[in-house]
């Protein structure tokens, strides 16, 4: 098992390298005016020259990327040439508040998708079921940010619930960062009010983000339930008279399961790409935001920098998924 | 007595199809919203009240008004006919989104069916390709791509599709593979055809079903991805009424003129809701194994 | 006269398909006592599977529907049981095993924990069949030790521990078989369950089952289409044809002097070391339509000796010789010509 997750990890060099190259293309190859947008529209062809001289953005692109590599390795994403600030610090501030959204989203979507694909499953071409269908297609269909948006519309502003957005209000001091997720460092410094602020402010934005996800997982799950359903294990269980709940929980879903955790690897990544959007609604300052406001200034160091990371998370996510499958699915054991 | 069973007539594959898609009244109702949705698109500024505000005429004397049987969905900010916006807004997502499905599955198949076909080290190339472009969100790689390119309609298809075309060329490269070792595939190379004839003749038309399944499927997303696009501020730009666009605009005057939001919000989901309800009665009659 | 363990009167049974509705059993009469194999045989299609599947009442309904049965366990109706006393049933008094080892364990449970829960399942109603233990876990453990002994897999403790696939086809069906017999049932019904296996795994398996039912006294309906199984392990036979028992007795009298035709026609069909190079006999015509089936006899379509009579109306069994019973007007009396 060690061996397979190492190799699994020394994967990751070929993905990087392939995501600089490809993320360092558009960034340079394309047509696009970086350095006169960073230098405002006043500024002098002097000044423009300079600008680009300091950023190196003179030299030829092959260089260009040697350089930036040989930062990387170092752990050096390059400077951003809007603010002037290491984007590895920013990445390193706004990669929690992503993660914490996400991860809550997933939370949502596998814990309540999960269930639902069962029981629409065992309620098959009964009304419940159709009626969920619908609402499953509905789901998929619905824009995250206009979702945000009614949802903002409705508990924010005319119920007044839930706060607008952000991450806390500027006046609450967030817990010494730990592991960086708000709502677990309020837990473990004890903050119990801080938590309850932090999850009021995490509720709207996760569901927004959680709600396609939780559809086509329950939809995946309902399918691979059914078909489990026609297996002829199930037969010899009920012939063996096992009782309904072990039939269900042992039998039923644990292989259920198992043929849905794929897709859930997959959805990880889209639940990323898909902050984007969501991050915009709630101004959740995390990595969408950050590059949405990068690709607005053609400012790329930033933008190649959220590539990166995204690409790893989603390879550890995925790696993550295989050693959940092996547990689950025993036939497929690291080999 | 060979003839003690009688077999019907085994009926045309299509017309199976056909039957099992009628059979699902889900998929009907996606087929009727899509064509209304479809029509609108070309007739749309045409039926709109007030098409001059499609062209961007501004009347500050009827900002915000609510809803009302003059304005049904309200005016907004600049005193236009937030209905007529929203009906000259399909025309550019349901272009956009058939361009980027298009051209993505254009660029996939190539790509898919160079990959499967040729095998070996070009087979590798492309497919670590694919992978890769595959671990980038295709929000974000879009996202890049269109702000590198500059703003306009042609460079955010061209942006969306360049992000789009990996699970196309996937698909047909597991097709192809399948596909070659067929049979009549071996007949036909034995007969001495070129694999530019096998390919295009023999294998490629085996894939069509699943090729339109998924782009049938795809629509909708990229309906989403275009006024995603939109929302963030990439893309097309006023006074061209985007639906993402809109939305982003009307955020700025949430909850007190909550109506302008409505609108192009309604109108983003329901599309996407009939292309979603079609593409998915389209997969369950034309390719019932690709049901996961 | 003692109560049978099983017995099944006038089943029919109609199946829901695309094309309308299939009278799939058209009245099975089966009787099995304490110690018999009954074989059940016939070509595919012919409802064997079916008949032992309604027997548990495992036939979702719908697409299947009872037109009229009457099946008694040891004098209890099976059809007038809840769902839930039909469930206490199954494991405890009815032991079943399909015909895939492959597929009829579950892929992602221990076989310890399977024969562990099967076990746990049939103590809710019987608990002296585990043996005296600190907990009903502990024993139901030791009860699974005992059985995976029993049907000889080797080193069960640490067997427990593994999962099916690594298990061979014939160490699967042997855990099958515990699984069927360890909740100490009276009659087991075992479909099939050589046919996916190896022919010399296939011997030991039958011996296996045949040791099982004269240790445990079980009445065993042993489903299957060869009829050579049935001649080395069974000690009564019933030959289903399209619904139908057409024959049943004793297994020497009915493979020595099969009396209805197709019982007849099923062993022309087998060769034997005397058939002559290109002698081996098919038989003509497949099974009858069963959306609109023929009036009377079901056979008598591909039958020679059918007269109007055959086509009028289903003969009933009617006693051929001790135990041996024919649904046949013109039952053929000449020995079977080989054998």
């Amino acid at each position: 098992m060690i061996t397979f997750i190492l190799r699994r990890l020394l994967m990751l060099v070929p993905v990087l390298v392939g995501l600089t190259v490809i993320m360092f293309a558009i960034a340079r190859l394309l047509p696009g005016d970086p350095v006169g947008l960073a230098a405002g529209p006043n500024a002098t062809a002097a000044e423009r020259a300079a600008l680009a001289a300091e950023f190196g953005l003179d030299r030829p692109v092959w260089e260009q990327y040697g350089t930036y590599v040989a930062g990387l390795v170092q752990g050096d994403f390059a400077t951003s040439l809007l603010t002037r600030r290491p984007v590895a610090a920013d990445l390193a501030a706004y990669l929690p508040a992503t993660l914490e959204l996400v991860l809550a989203a997933m939370l949502l979507a596998v814990g309540l998708g999960i269930p639902l694909g069962l029981l629409t499953a065992l309620w098959r071409n009964r009304w419940p079921d159709y009626l969920s269908q619908v609402l499953a297609i509905g789901a998929i269909s619905m824009p995250r940010f206009f979702l945000g948006l009614l949802l903002q519309l409705c508990f924010a502003m005319w119920l007044n619930w839930l706060p607008l957005a952000g991450r806390l209000p500027i006046i609450v001091f967030p817990p010494d960062p730990i592991t960086g997720f708000i709502t677990i460092d309020a837990a473990l410094t004890g903050q119990w009010d801080v938590l309850r602020t932090a999850l009021l402010h995490l509720l709207m934005p996760a569901l927004a983000l959680s709600l396609s996800p939780l559809a086509t997982i329950m939809r995946m799950m309902r399918s691979s339930t059914i078909e489990v359903m026609g297996q002829d294990y199930v037969m010899t269980a009920r012939a063996l008279g096992l009782p309904r709940h072990l039939i269900l929980t042992r039998t039923i879903a644990r292989n259920a399961v198992s043929a849905t955790l794929t897709v859930i690897g997959l959805y990880f990544g889209w639940l990323l790409g898909g902050t984007v959007l969501v991050e915009t609604v709630f101004d959740w300052p995390g990595l969408g935001l950050y590059a949405t406001k990068a690709i607005l200034s053609q400012d790329m160091m930033p933008v190649i920098g959220v590539a990166l990371v995204i690409g790893l998370l989603f390879v550890f996510a995925n790696l993550l998924i295989d050693l959940a499958y092996g547990l689950i699915n025993p036939k497929v054991r690291y080999s | 007595m060979t003839d003690a069973v009688s077999v019907p007539p085994r009926p045309d594959r299509l017309a199976r199809a056909l039957f099992r898609f009628r059979q699902s009244r889900l998929s009907v109702i996606g087929a009727v919203m899509v064509a209304v949705v479809l029509l609108l698109a070309v007739f749309g500024p045409m039926i709109a009240p007030y098409p001059q505000d499609i062209a961007g005429a501004v009347s500050t004397a009827e900002r915000f008004q609510p809803p009302s049987l003059a304005h049904p969905l309200g005016t907004n900010e600049l005193g236009q006919d937030v209905l007529s916006l929203t009906l000259g807004g399909t025309r550019v997502s349901v272009l956009a989104g058939f361009g980027v499905v298009l051209i993505g599955a254009a660029i996939g198949t190539l790509v898919g069916a160079v990959a499967g076909y040729v095998g070996g080290w070009t087979d590798e190339a492309l497919m670590r390709l694919t992978d890769l472009t595959l671990t980038i969100p295709g929000l974000i790689l879009a996202m890049a791509i269109a702000a590198a390119l500059g703003p306009g309609f042609q460079n955010m298809v061209l942006a969306i599709s360049l992000s789009w075309w990996p699970g196309y060329a996937r698909l047909v490269r597991g097709e192809v593979l399948a596909a070659r070792e067929e049979v009549y595939v071996t007949a036909a190379r034995a007969l001495g055809a070129g694999p530019g004839r096998i390919l295009f003749r023999h294998v490629l038309p085996n894939c069509v079903s699943p090729i339109i399944v998924k782009m049938s499927l795809d629509m909708g997303f990229a309906i989403l991805t275009v006024a995603g696009l939109g929302f963030i501020g990439i893309g097309v730009r006023p006074p061209t009424p985007e639906w993402g666009t809109l939305l982003s605009t009307s955020r700025a005057y949430m909850p007190d003129y909550w109506w302008t939001a409505m609108g192009p919000g309604l109108a983003m989901f329901i599309a996407v809701f009939g292309f979603n309800l079609l593409g998915d009665g389209l997969r369950d009659s034309l390719d019932p194994k690709g049901r996961r | 006269m003692t109560v049978p363990l099983l017995d099944i009167r006038n089943l029919h049974l109609a199946m829901r398909s695309f094309e309308g509705e299939a009278h799939v059993l058209n009245g099975v009469e089966l009787c099995v006592n304490r110690g018999e194999i009954w074989g059940l045989v016939g070509e595919s299609g012919c409802g064997k599977s079916l008949t032992g599947l309604s027997i548990s009442r495992l036939l979702p309904e719908p697409p299947a529907r009872y037109i009229s049965a009457e099946i008694t366990l040891e004098g209890r109706d099976l059809r007038a049981l809840s769902p839930r006393e039909m469930q206490a049933l199954r494991g405890k008094r009815i032991g079943m095993i399909f015909q895939d080892p492959t597929t009829n364990l579950n892929p992602t449970a221990r076989i310890g924990t399977q024969l562990v829960d099967v076990a746990l399942a049939a103590a809710r109603h019987d608990p002296t069949i585990l043996p005296p233990a600190r907990s009903r876990r502990a024993g139901a453990r030791a009860l699974a030790l005992d059985m995976m002994r029993q049907v000889g897999i080797p080193d069960p403790e640490a067997r427990m521990m593994s999962y099916p696939h690594e298990f061979s086809g014939g160490m699967r069906q042997r855990v099958l078989i515990a699984m069927a017999l360890i909740g100490r049932p009276d009659l087991l019904i075992a479909d099939e369950p050589t046919t996916a296996l190896d022919v010399s795994v296939q011997a030991q398996i039958l011996t296996l089952l045949k040791a099982m039912v004269a240790e445990h006294d079980l009445g065993v309906i042993l489903i299957t289409h060869n009829l050579g199984v049935v001649a080395q392990t069974c000690s009564h036979v019933a030959v289903m044809y399209a619904g139908n028992v057409v024959e049943r007795g004793p297994v020497r009298q009915v493979i020595e002097r099969p009396a209805h035709p197709y019982t007849r026609a099923l062993m022309a069909a087998i060769p034997t070391r005397d058939t002559p190079r290109g002698g081996l006999q098919g038989l003509e015509g497949t099974v009858p339509d069963l959306i609109q089936p023929p009036p009377g006899c079901r056979f008598a379509p591909r039958c020679t000796r059918a007269t109007e009579a055959c086509r009028a109306a289903v003969p009933p069994l009617t006693s051929q010789g001790p135990g041996h019973e024919v649904a046949c007007l013109h039952p053929v009396t000449e020995d079977a010509p080989h054998v």
